[in-house]
């Protein structure tokens, strides 16, 4: 495209500069992930002792999104002029000098920090980042310059393929667009799975002077954080995808529905539209005389918001409640207008496929489910983070091999997938394909890339309880079964976990479940008994260890668990008084203490303090 | 338009295009059980009743939101749907109180309470005002079935009574948001929508504020589109389901906008808007304020004529043929004062009248009131000019009134300024009599009479009629054309502040005092009684066990001192309030209070629950009643206590005695459901053994006392029951039959002294007749004639509705 020739030279003396420069330079993964680990104390911490040593000049500083290992943040990567990239993990500001004076002045990498080397080869010892557990095993599309670029940089993008798949696009007729895309096979990555490319002809061919895009970006899965990464790494990769749906689609206008819980997402956004704008990308006649403009619509954390009819009312102002479809957005949608609507990890996979072609595309992934999904890794595991695979990747190599198994070398126990919608899947389905057909068949979803993992101290009961209580405070109450439904599954979960369970409760869960499922007026209704279904289909002992035996097996219950004192093991340190809330524990120096049960609450503060393994929890 | 066929359950049903499944249903003549669902409204799938399935169609979808297809076959009634609508509706009714619909004696019952009994709030259908016209009721009818075997979730701070005209109780709310449409259809801005999630989630204005604090103009189409008891018209609620239905004209503004009476028994028990659509939308005034007003409880309805210098009743033809003397005698100085919101015809003899006595006619403009009379004619009353003055309505004030020669006034309530008058003529008003009216495009339109005369009320124009009738006047000459609607007018109906505050002269805030919160100044603070110092018995406390039950503890010394178990004292909690007999619950002679359970049930009760710790009754008389006779239980003997409802409490004082005697009792306690239990701790404390009955089996065992009785009544020594007549009679025929052993209750008719002499609390036991009060309250449950009983006690049930206190609670 005309207008963005020169920029792109521009771009690739920028992008030159940033990632083989002549200077020194320091990138700090500051997304979100990074910033709660601490990233800007160290990147102030740099800045400082930068100036003392009078480095200050000769080195820049700059920030990146997330590159997905977020158990390792803050990521720290150095990089001298003509030496390759090293990243180091889990830097802390006290970590800051012996870096500056070690690897910056005196050109030595500090291996105990250093997790990888941001080049093909090893470098002094230290493995490439290509060959980390974590990452070997991930195909990164949608990530591709997550952690990579300059999140705040149009440049960075440009020189890395930016807007190439829209200038393609525009070459081509709308028809061939949405050919293209559904020949790449790619389906609706917020949880749907429906086939995008056949989503954006039912819109192409409404009838309407007005059509909308909606990027959904209201990510609201506990453990879930992908489109947020997305946003915060790389923005353009996702305003470049809108844009290549309006043209497909025929649409004027593009809302981008933002949670306000993720407001550095809101602000690399607002950035990135105004760059666009000022390339002439958006609000500007493109060539093909189409033009299109991007506005940013903040949500306030309403878990029903992803739903799109209770979205698309949220944006008109109106209380967010599902509406029945028929009519379905693409023929009465936003402001009863024809309107699409497509999650951010979608659109943002749309422009690599419109770049790279729909082959490249549709040769990744299983039979039905084709190309990459990313996944957030939460929970129990060792490697928490952002991860990309092929779809069909085996659910034991996502949890083991790129996950690292469980964290402390506890047992793995299960994985809940997709978010409170999904279900959890155990140790024997590690050999599953995890795509949309075989995780279905399993009784979960993909939903939008959850993994919770779980390990042996996590009962099983308590966690159903725990998404129910979610699902229960997000239901909007407008249908029966769902408002009604997620309360007296919660109450009876409730019941079982504090030791009061019927055995025909089991059956009353189920019998909740199936109308719910059956008759809830939307997905979140529907979905929302998946982890009651899914726990009592594959951890059915704990529920009747719970009912008859009173007894909780992950001793996580707490009026199922007892604590006392192990006299032989207690030191009388005096640590578990101190950790008591309730003033149970208590001891005098020199013998051991001890546990009064009248005032003990269970909370297992005590179990945590104690250092030597002198409490007893049965 | 064109139309397509779809197949319903083999039927092949032809509709036109863009018909809804449900539609094309219900064209079929195929019933599918729905409540969001209304003809007027857009579709919403909230209830999730209307399910079906078709053919090719994944899942479930909701026949109300499925646009009907060519082709389209669709099946209602399968196994799988039967089983959803069966658990959605138990999810549905399991946060609706319903304990009626799981108890196994409902149709005994109700056969028995005819009428829901009046409570403050509805905890089960027998306490709800919504029984008789309830749309959830009708579609779970039959259709409730407990088979998941869900608690009920009751919380009793969801009832708001906060707000002018309209009660709110969200336990019975199903979010259906019909009342939601129906606000934003109607209304530009609309008042209502639904605020929070989940179970939070309810019908509310802004920020949960008081729906008079927002946009709501009151017309009242949420309180009539409502399925359930959720909204409800606090004023006409209790009256039940209409007899029949009749269109007529309000007359309070000059929209007059067209109004559907809802007729009972010959009243006017409520009005509505003909549709929900927005041209026929109404005001508070046509909603609310016009049944109030018709109802007035000082309505006139006699006429008066003075002889000498009092008014006496002399018959309406008496009283005409004194108004043709007073006008014949005062020709040429007569004062005749109309209004404009009076009919047609009317309007048009009056002018007649005028013309021929030669009188000058002032006709006041709607709204308008004494303060609107013009100065030169109030001048001209002052001066004496007039011999005769004639008002229709209340256009003088007392001191105009005490001035005027000749006074007549022609009225539909008593005022003060009447006293003055020479004649006092009752007039009928609004759709109580025939007429026309024009409408906003000046077309006439004629109004039936819609409602019975009472004794001696006619229609102003009839009146008038009677006094022209001799004299062969042709009204026809008098024709005029009337007002058009001025293009300024400002319909009430789109603003609030547009509403009328006077009718007929009358400030309608004195007749109607939720206009208050409307904004509307009543004339003169109303006197309610206030004790004086020392006067009355002192509450010390008013604690609300469960809804609508309130443990009123009282001072009052002298009956603490001689209070025995089993007996009962009056409660006035007014000077002009009834006296209601209350159990004797607890007692303490040295700090000297005793405590009553007040079960709120109608007007009485409502008057004292409301009342607050430091408020005083006016009269507490007692102790009043024989005793239970302790003297037939021997120590070591057992015996079974039954309490249901207020029993709970009047069993109490009995296990205590008891007890203290060494006779070993069994309490065995009832309710509804769960959250109406109450007293469980104190009786556990008194008794040997306590056994919860619960009709909808929430906790302890489903059913009855009566079954417990049944069961094991024959093991004990004796058993009490108390309770409502109809516990009572349940148990009655359960009692052990061997008369060796006793078998008592105590009973509870409407009582007035409570000393044996006005024969109010007769009963039959036996073969004999007995006075509750002094040869009672105890009697052989065995002989008691508790069908007359129930009969008796419902011999007032329309004025016991009519006296109900509207506002009580809601003006705090």
């Amino acid at each position: 495209m005309e207008i963005l020739k020169s920029r792109r030279r521009d771009a690739q003396k920028v992008w030159k500069e940033f990632s083989d420069g002549a200077k020194t330079r320091i990138l700090i993964g500051a997304a979100t992930c990074g910033r709660a680990a601490g990233a800007l104390d160290v990147e102030k911490e740099f800045a400082k002792k930068l100036a003392e040593t009078g480095l200050a000049d000769s080195v820049e500083i700059r920030q990146t999104g997330c590159i997905g290992l977020c158990y390792a943040e803050p990521l720290v990567e150095i990089k001298r002029p003509g030496e390759p990239s090293v990243l180091y993990s889990k830097v802390k500001p006290a970590d800051v000098k012996k870096l500056i004076d070690e690897h910056i002045v005196g050109g030595k990498p500090v291996q105990s920090k250093a997790e990888a080397v941001m080049s093909d080869a090893e470098y002094m010892g230290i493995k490439p980042f290509g060959e980390h557990p974590m990452v070997s095993l991930q195909k990164r599309i949608v990530l591709r310059n997550c952690g990579i670029i300059d999140p705040t940089s149009f440049e960075h993008y440009l020189a890395r393929g930016g807007y190439e798949g829209l200038e393609r696009a525009l070459s081509m007729s709308p028809e061939e667009v949405i050919k293209e895309v559904l020949d790449s096979g790619l389906r609706g990555r917020g949880g749907a799975g429906f086939p995008t490319g056949m989503k954006w002809s039912f819109a192409r061919k409404s009838n309407s002077d007005t059509k909308y895009i909606i990027c959904n970006a209201d990510e609201g899965d506990p453990g879930a954080f992908m489109d947020r990464s997305v946003l915060e790494g790389d923005p353009h990769s996702v305003i470049e995808g809108i844009i290549i749906a309006g043209y497909a689609t025929g649409s004027n206008h593009a809302y981008i529905y933002c949670r306000s819980e993720y407001p550095l997402a809101i602000e690399r956004l607002t950035l990135a539209i105004k760059q666009a704008e000022e390339a002439g990308l958006l609000k500007s006649e493109l060539p093909n005389g189409f033009k299109f403009d991007i506005k940013i619509k903040k949500g306030s954390g309403a878990f029903v918001c992803g739903e799109e009819t209770s979205l698309m009312a949220s944006i008109e102002g109106v209380r967010a409640m599902p509406r029945p479809k028929p009519p379905f957005p693409a023929v009465s949608g936003l402001f009863k207008k024809p309107t699409n609507i497509n999650n951010v990890e979608t659109l943002a996979a749309v422009s690599s496929i419109m770049r790279e072609g729909a082959a490249m595309y549709n040769s990744l992934g299983s039979e039905k489910s084709k190309g990459t999904k990313t996944f957030s890794l939460a929970g129990k595991i060792a490697r928490t983070g952002l991860i990309e695979v092929e779809l069909g990747t085996k659910l034991g190599d996502i949890i083991n091999k790129i996950g690292g198994g469980c964290a402390d070398g506890k047992h793995f126990k299960a994985v809940q997938t997709g978010g409170p919608s999904g279900g959890c899947l155990t140790a024997e389905h590690f050999d599953l394909p995890v795509d949309y057909e075989n995780l279905a068949a399993a009784g979960s979803i993909i939903g939008s890339g959850g993994m919770v993992v779980m390990n042996e101290d996590s009962c099983m009961v308590e966690v159903a309880k725990y998404f129910v209580s979610f699902t229960e405070s997000e239901s909007c109450g407008k249908c029966v079964p769902c408002r009604m439904g997620t309360q007296h599954a919660h109450k009876i979960l409730e019941k079982i976990c504090s030791g009061k369970g019927e055995p025909e409760d089991i059956e009353r869960l189920q019998k909740i479940a199936f109308t719910m499922k059956q008759s809830a007026l939307c997905g979140l209704g529907q979905t929302a008994p998946n982890p009651i279904v899914t726990t009592l289909r594959y951890f059915k002992d704990e529920y009747i260890e719970h009912i008859n035996a009173k007894r909780c097996p992950a001793l996580v219950c707490p009026e199922m668990v007892h604590f006392s004192v192990a006299a032989d093991k207690c030191r009388a340190c005096g640590m578990c008084a101190r950790a008591c809330p309730t003033g149970a524990a208590s001891g005098k120096p020199g013998s051991p203490y001890s546990i009064d049960a009248q005032k003990c609450i269970s909370c297992g503060a005590c179990y945590q303090a104690c250092k030597f393994g002198a409490i007893v929890r049965q | 338009m064109s139309t397509l066929k779809l197949t319903i359950d083999g039927v092949e049903v032809e509709v036109e295009q863009g018909s809804t499944v449900l539609q094309a249903a219900r064209k079929a003549g195929i019933f599918i059980p729905s409540l969001c669902a209304h003809e007027e409204l857009s579709p919403y799938g909230a209830c999730r009743l209307c399910v079906v399935q078709i053919d090719g169609v994944r899942g479930t979808p909701t026949s109300c939101t499925t646009p009907a297809t060519d082709g389209m076959v669709v099946h209602t009634d399968t196994e799988q749907l039967q089983i959803q609508r069966k658990r959605t509706l138990e999810l549905m009714m399991s946060g609706h109180p319903s304990p009626c619909f799981s108890c196994d004696s409902r149709e005994d019952c109700e056969s028995v309470k005819k009428q829901p009994s009046r409570a403050g709030s509805a905890t089960r259908c027998g306490t709800c005002s919504n029984r008789p016209i309830c749309e959830l009721r009708h579609v779970a009818m039959g259709n409730f079935e407990r088979d998941i075997d869900l608690p009920l979730l009751y919380y009793p701070e969801k009832v708001e009574r906060n707000d002018p005209f309209i009660d709110k109780d969200h336990n019975l709310c199903v979010l259906c948001g019909r009342c939601v449409r129906t606000c934003e259809k109607l209304h530009t801005n609309p008042a209502i929508s639904i605020a929070n999630r989940g179970k939070f989630a309810k019908v509310s204005s802004e920020f949960g504020k008081a729906w008079n604090e927002e946009e709501c103009l009151f017309c009242g189409a949420c309180v009539d589109e409502c399925p359930t008891g959720c909204l409800t018209d606090r004023w006409s609620k209790w009256f039940g389901a209409p007899e029949r239905a009749a269109e007529t004209l309000c007359s309070m503004c000059p929209q007059h906008c067209k109004l559907i009476l809802k007729i009972k028994d010959g009243k006017i028990i409520g009005t509505r808007a003909p549709s929900i659509k927005k041209e026929d939308a109404i005001c508070a005034g046509g909603r609310f304020v016009f049944t109030q007003l018709v109802n007035t409880r000082t309505r006139l309805l006699r006429s008066q004529v003075k002889e000498g210098r009092e008014q006496i009743p002399q018959g309406g033809e008496a009283a005409v043929k004194r108004v043709s003397e007073i006008l014949e005698n005062a020709r040429g100085k007569i004062l005749v004062i109309g209004s404009k919101s009076a009919y047609y015809e009317t309007r048009k003899a009056m002018r007649a009248l005028a013309k021929h006595f030669g009188a000058e006619l002032v006709e006041m403009d709607y709204d308008a009131s004494a303060a609107d009379l013009p100065p030169d004619i109030v001048e001209n009353i002052n001066s004496g000019k007039y011999e005769a003055v004639l008002s229709f309505g209340n256009y003088l004030d007392e001191e105009l009134a005490s001035k005027a020669k000749g006074l007549i006034v022609a009225d539909f309530v008593k005022t003060p300024a009447q006293n003055f008058a020479e004649v006092v003529l009752p007039v009928l008003i609004f759709g109580e009599t025939a007429g026309s009216l024009f409408n906003a495009e000046g077309r006439k339109i004629s109004v039936q009479a819609s409602v019975k005369t009472s004794l001696e009320q006619r229609p102003m124009s009839g009146y008038i009629a009677d006094i022209l009738k001799p004299l062969d006047i042709n009204l026809g000459e008098f024709d005029f054309e009337p007002e058009k609607l001025s293009s300024e007018f400002r319909s009430p109906a789109k603003y609030r502040d547009a509403l009328p505050s006077y009718f007929l002269g009358h400030n309608l805030a004195d007749y109607i005092p939720d206009l208050e919160k409307l904004g509307k100044k009543p004339s003169a603070s109303k006197k309610s009684w206030k004790p004086a110092e020392g006067e009355g018995f002192e509450i010390l406390e008013n604690k609300t066990l469960v809804p609508n039950f309130h443990a009123l503890k009282v001072k009052a010394p002298d009956i603490a001192r001689h209070a025995r178990a089993g007996q009962f004292a009056i409660i006035m909690a007014y000077r002009n309030s009834e006296r209601s007999p209350f159990t004797l619950i607890d007692w303490n002679a040295e700090e000297g209070w005793v405590k009553f359970i007040i079960e709120e049930v109608g007007r009485s009760s409502a008057e004292i629950g409301a009342l607050k710790a430091g408020d005083r009754l006016f009269v507490v008389s007692g102790p009043l009643g024989t005793p239970v006779d302790l003297s037939i239980f021997k120590p070591g003997q057992k015996v079974l206590l039954a309490g249901g409802c207020y029993g709970i409490g009047a069993i109490m004082p009995v296990a205590r005695a008891l007890a203290e005697k060494g006779v070993e009792t069994t309490c065995v306690i009832e309710a509804s459901s769960s959250y109406m239990l109450f007293f469980k701790k104190e009786l556990k404390g008194v008794c040997k053994k306590l056994v919860l009955k619960t009709r909808d089996g929430t906790e302890g065992e489903k059913g009855g006392c009566s079954d417990y009785i049944a069961k094991e009544g024959a093991s004990y020594d004796g058993v009490i029951a108390i309770g409502c007549v109809f516990m009572m009679g349940q148990c009655a025929k359960a009692a052990p039959a061997d008369e060796s052993k006793p078998a008592l209750c105590a009973l509870n008719p409407i009582m007035v002294d409570g000393t044996g002499m006005c024969g109010a609390c007769r009963v039959s036991v036996g073969s004999e007749t007995k006075f509750a009060c002094v040869d009672g309250p105890f009697f052989d449950i065995r002989k008691v004639d508790f069908a007359e009983l129930a009969d008796r006690r419902n011999a007032y049930r329309l004025l016991e509705v009519e006296a109900m206190p509207r506002s009580l609670g809601c003006h705090k």
